[in-house]
């Protein structure tokens, strides 16, 4: 007995320090029963909310997202802001038919506060605010004035009934497939977060925290306190459930199922129930011995691309646990939506991702491992490290875009593309001839003429202008990210990254939380680089100006001379000029080659406009370069970056004769 | 059929002449274009170490990076349009040469110019009503895509989406091909029958129609040869990251040019030949009772074993009917 005591108690301690030792500090906490009914598109649904205040402030009241009212009508923000659309896909169908979607709380009960039991209906207290905007038909964030506040570190536990109307999917969540597929997201009461001074941007010395709980805009929604999801879902029995966390268990009602999913230290939950779906299954071994159960929810028609979806998520798993750390989750599904649910595709819950691609995609397109990789990389950027993607969306988009060219160039850019510049040539497309590397691409989305100098990456989401989401969210930052990882090495930018995710995970971090880790780990200072990249519109263009080889003025006859090995010291007065375009300041890597095999290296800091060398020596100078390793990827135009003596047009010819070739080819069908 | 291709590809090797000629044209319009479009490069780039990068291939950033830094790259292409239409004009110019020619037993040049320049304003108009009928392989597409559409609203995959676009885009391609042939049915009725381009579309529809088999496995039967060709020479093909790879590739890509042409040549021959042989006969009642100015023109040249031009057609067209 005594044996069982002692037993029982090194249990319980064993709990408890289990327990004060949660990887994620569990502020939001949800049990929800939710049943779908297909037929008329609802969830009917009733959630329990555990919230917790971490501060040490009183705080009166509580703000939800309802992010479903952003699909209710046109004039909801994210309707607004989106231009009604999104990636080029607009919400089909007559405004009478079930093209809509909201969420309606049917009543709102304090169950406990503060440790005490209550039974308080809240319903009429909730009232409708627009934190963002001015816009009063927005819906989708509620304030509630509690009776009496939650105090510091103390905790309230409501109950909340609601109904989810889905809309038709035209972007992230709703039905398609004529109500054969839901993919369910944004779609139930979720809390804000209560930022207490000292937390991400409010300061120390601020008298009070802030509620941050944004509207649902047109390219941003996420940022929730990390909790426990405990969610049960009933569907008719024919259809195939995925939804954040692991399955606990499964029962049977007549034509109903109900499953039961749970998941620790994750701030989302997201569901998909179709009949299409055709499962595969597979696994992956973490770094630390956990068995990932992986799961793909495939269309019929995409059944042949499981291996392809699994393979670029184990790759990007592979490449995230030695770049960052272990993946702590035991499962991970990828969802595949049906056709004509594309809007709700490619996007990042946790545990749970869509994906996207099409019937017979050809092995040379890799969007469908660039969307599968790029999701699973949320699991990090967004995941675990939980950044405010309404402020700052680079943390997650941009530096997850880092992750997918980085996976995408270590496993599929083929021999071929590793050698070239950026070491991808043919991640993205290798198809007919036609090659582009991820990191091109990406690269390229962010130097095209209009776009380089447009914005600054760290500002709120919804005040880019007009197509300056993609640019600065993702293609900016992941190019900016490579242009870091070539300055600092690989080693150096892997305790970086290994640092940061070590520090932040199941936290909010900040853009100034990432500089000051990689001014930590480096020892060096990084904030001018920061400064100009992150906070500025500057570009960076650096150029090779001139290069002359002339014979000394006294020694003219020299000039025609061809064999220059015969020529004494000082026979050639060289000059070679390196420019700086643009406004960027970066120090760059010069290197000049001689003629008789000989090279000068140097490191110009880039400050000046010019950079002027000049040599008296035998041979001539045959060639210069500036940023000579290939190490700034941000430099808008790297077609200036060399200088020959000689001019060399053989690839010109190579080009012109293939266009050519096509043209006489096309000129023939008129004989 | 076997025989009209024997006999198209008889022509072509006796009259090579044309298929040079019509070479030389296609490579001096493409070369014009070549040409500038190396320019713009070498201009830009001959010191730039970039004649490196696009002897490797296909380079993506190299094409964005021009784009960053003038605006765009359509400079590549600022020829096109004008070379394009004034190669267009002058393959309806030769049109009437090459179609005479064939029906000759010799090659000769001063005939040759003469016959271009007598057919040059119909065989452009006949090119015009050929560029119309281009939408209708559009007009195709278009409905198959619509459909496409309407299928999507209820589908649940893309596949039979894709599917029928994929039929629409075929289906696309065997009406431009039947237009292209009653295109050159239609040449034949100018150069033949002396009618009017609009006239000589209309019945080169009908002759198209009732004769489509033999006529498309004529079409298909040389294109098969191009495709093997091809093929080969695909095989073969270096891959052209030297100066004289380059010039190896070059020359292969108009290895298989010439050869196209060729077979381009002998299909005309080889249609020229079935379409003398179904020829409908009323046709001939009404030939010389067409009001067509040209037939007032002088005769050039008249061929050899044959009276006039317009006649000789019809001699032969009898001669074969006798035979069968
Ligand atoms: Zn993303």
């Amino acid at each position: 007995m005594k044996r069982i005591t002692s037993l029982l108690t090194l249990l319980l301690f064993g709990i408890f320090s289990a327990r004060a030792q949660t990887a994620s500090p569990r502020l939001a906490n949800y049990d929800i029963i939710a049943s779908l009914d297909p037929e008329s598109r609802t969830i009917t649904a009733t959630e329990i909310l555990t919230w917790k205040n971490h501060s040490n402030d009183t705080v009166p009241d509580l703000r939800f997202h309802l992010y479903l009212n952003a699909f209710k009508n046109r004039n909801s923000t994210f309707f607004k802001e989106s231009g009604g659309q999104l990636r080029g896909i607009e919400p089909e169908g007559k405004e009478d038919e079930n093209i809509w979607g909201f969420v309606e709380i049917e009543s709102m009960k304090l169950l406990s506060l503060n440790g005490k039991e209550e039974s308080i209906d809240l319903t009429s207290r909730l009232q409708f605010i627009h934190p963002d905007d001015d816009n009063k038909d927005d819906q989708t964030v509620a304030q509630i004035l509690l009776p009496s506040p939650v105090l510091p570190k103390g905790e309230a536990k409501l109950e909340i009934k609601f109904k989810s109307k889905l809309p038709k999917i035209f972007a992230r969540t709703g039905y398609a497939a004529d109500g054969k597929f839901f993919l369910v997201a944004q779609w139930f009461p979720k809390i804000g977060v209560y930022e207490s001074p000292g937390d991400r941007y409010v300061p120390l010395t601020a008298s009070k925290g802030q509620w941050n709980c944004h509207q649902f805009h047109g390219n941003s929604e996420f940022f929730a306190d990390f909790g426990v999801y405990r969610v049960a879902i009933t569907v008719p029995k024919s259809y195939v459930v995925g939804a954040t966390g692991v399955l606990q268990s499964q029962t049977e009602q007549g034509d109903l199922k109900t499953l039961v999913y749970y998941q620790e230290d994750v701030h989302d939950f997201a569901w998909a129930a179709s009949p299409l779906f055709q499962v595969f299954e597979d696994s992956y071994k973490s770094k630390d011995g956990h068995s990932i159960k992986l799961t793909f929810l495939a269309q019929p028609q995409h059944a042949d691309q499981a291996e392809r979806h699994f393979l670029a998520v184990k790759n990007a798993l592979e490449w995230a646990e030695e770049w960052l750390g272990v993946y702590p989750y035991s499962s991970l599904t990828i969802v595949d939506p049906a056709y004509g649910g594309g809007g709700a595709g490619g996007m990042e819950y946790p545990t749970f991702i869509t994906a996207g691609t099409f019937w017979k995609i050809p092995l040379g397109v890799k969007t469908t491992e660039i969307v599968t990789v790029h999701e699973f990389g949320h699991q990090y950027f967004y995941g675990m490290l939980a950044s405010n993607e309404f402020e700052e969306a680079w943390l997650d988009e941009g530096m997850n875009t880092w992750l997918e060219l980085s996976v995408m160039r270590r496993y599929y850019a083929g021999e071929a593309g590793k050698k070239s510049a950026f070491g991808d040539k043919t991640s993205a497309i290798d198809f007919l001839g036609i090659r582009i590397g991820d990191v091109e691409q990406s690269r390229s989305g962010y130097t095209s003429p209009s776009n380089a100098k447009r914005d600054t990456i760290v500002k709120p989401v919804w005040t880019y202008k007009r197509g300056g989401y993609g640019t600065f969210s993702y293609n900016k930052p992941g190019t900016m990210m490579l242009t870091l990882e070539n300055i600092l090495g690989e080693e150096t930018m892997k305790i970086v990254m290994r640092t940061y995710f070590e520090r932040f995970k199941f936290k909010h971090p900040t853009t100034r939380d990432f500089i000051r880790t990689v001014n930590e780990a480096t020892g060096k200072d990084f904030t001018p680089f920061f400064n100009q990249f992150l906070y500025s519109t500057l570009a960076l263009d650096y150029a090779v100006q001139n290069l002359s080889n002339s014979a000394d003025e006294n020694d003219e006859e020299l000039e025609g001379a061809t064999d220059a090995t015969e020529k004494k010291q000082g026979d050639y007065r060289i000059k070679v000029v390196f420019e700086r375009k643009e406004e960027a300041v970066a120090p760059m890597d010069i290197l000049i080659k001689f003629e008789d095999g000989t090279e000068f290296r140097d490191v110009w800091d880039g400050v000046a406009r010019y950079k002027i060398y000049e040599f008296e020596k035998p041979a001539k100078a045959v060639a210069a370069y500036i940023d000579s390793e290939n190490k700034y990827l941000l430099d808008v135009n790297r077609n200036n970056n060399a200088l020959t003596a000689k001019p060399e047009t053989a690839g010109f010819w190579k080009w012109a004769m293939n266009a050519m070739f096509w043209l006489q080819n096309f000129l023939l069908i008129f004989a | 059929m076997i025989k009209a291709i024997q006999t198209g590809l008889k022509k072509a090797k006796t009259h090579w002449q044309i298929s040079a000629l019509v070479y030389a044209l296609n490579f001096v319009f493409a070369l014009g274009f070549a040409m500038a479009f190396k320019n713009v490069l070498a201009d830009e780039f001959a010191f730039r170490d970039v004649s490196r990068r696009l002897l490797e291939g296909f380079d993506f950033t190299f094409l964005s990076d021009m784009n960053y830094a003038s605006g765009s790259v359509t400079s590549l292409f600022k020829t096109l349009n004008w070379l394009v239409a004034g190669y267009i004009l002058t393959s309806a110019f030769l049109s009437g040469g090459i179609i005479a020619s064939l029906r000759r037993e010799e090659f000769s040049l001063p005939d040759f110019f003469a016959d271009s320049a007598r057919y040059v304003g119909r065989f452009v108009a006949l090119s015009a009503f050929f560029a119309l009928t281009v939408l209708a392989p559009i007009v195709v597409v278009a409905i198959f895509s619509a459909i496409g559409n309407a299928m999507s609203e209820s589908a649940i995959s893309e596949a039979p989406v894709m599917i029928w676009t994929v039929v629409g885009i075929g289906l696309g391609a065997i009406t431009l091909a039947f237009f292209y042939l009653a295109f050159e049915v239609a040449k034949f009725e100018v150069a033949c029958e002396n009618k009017k381009p609009f006239r000589a579309y209309m019945s080169a529809f009908k002759i198209t129609l009732k004769n489509i088999a033999s006529f498309f496995g004529i079409m298909l039967a040389f294109l098969l040869c191009v495709g093997v060709i091809g093929s080969v020479l695909h095989l073969l093909a270096p891959k052209g990251e030297t100066g004289a790879g380059v010039f190896a590739l070059a020359l292969m890509q108009q290895a298989l040019v010439a050869s196209r042409v060729f077979f381009r040549v002998a299909t005309m021959g080889a249609l020229l030949e079935k379409y003398r042989e179904v020829r409908p006969k009323q046709e001939l009642a009404e030939t010389p009772s067409e009001p067509v100015s040209e037939t007032t023109e002088p005769i050039q040249e008249p061929e050899p074993t044959k009276q006039a031009p317009e006649n000789a057609g019809d001699a032969e067209i009898k001669s074969e009917q006798e035979t069968k």
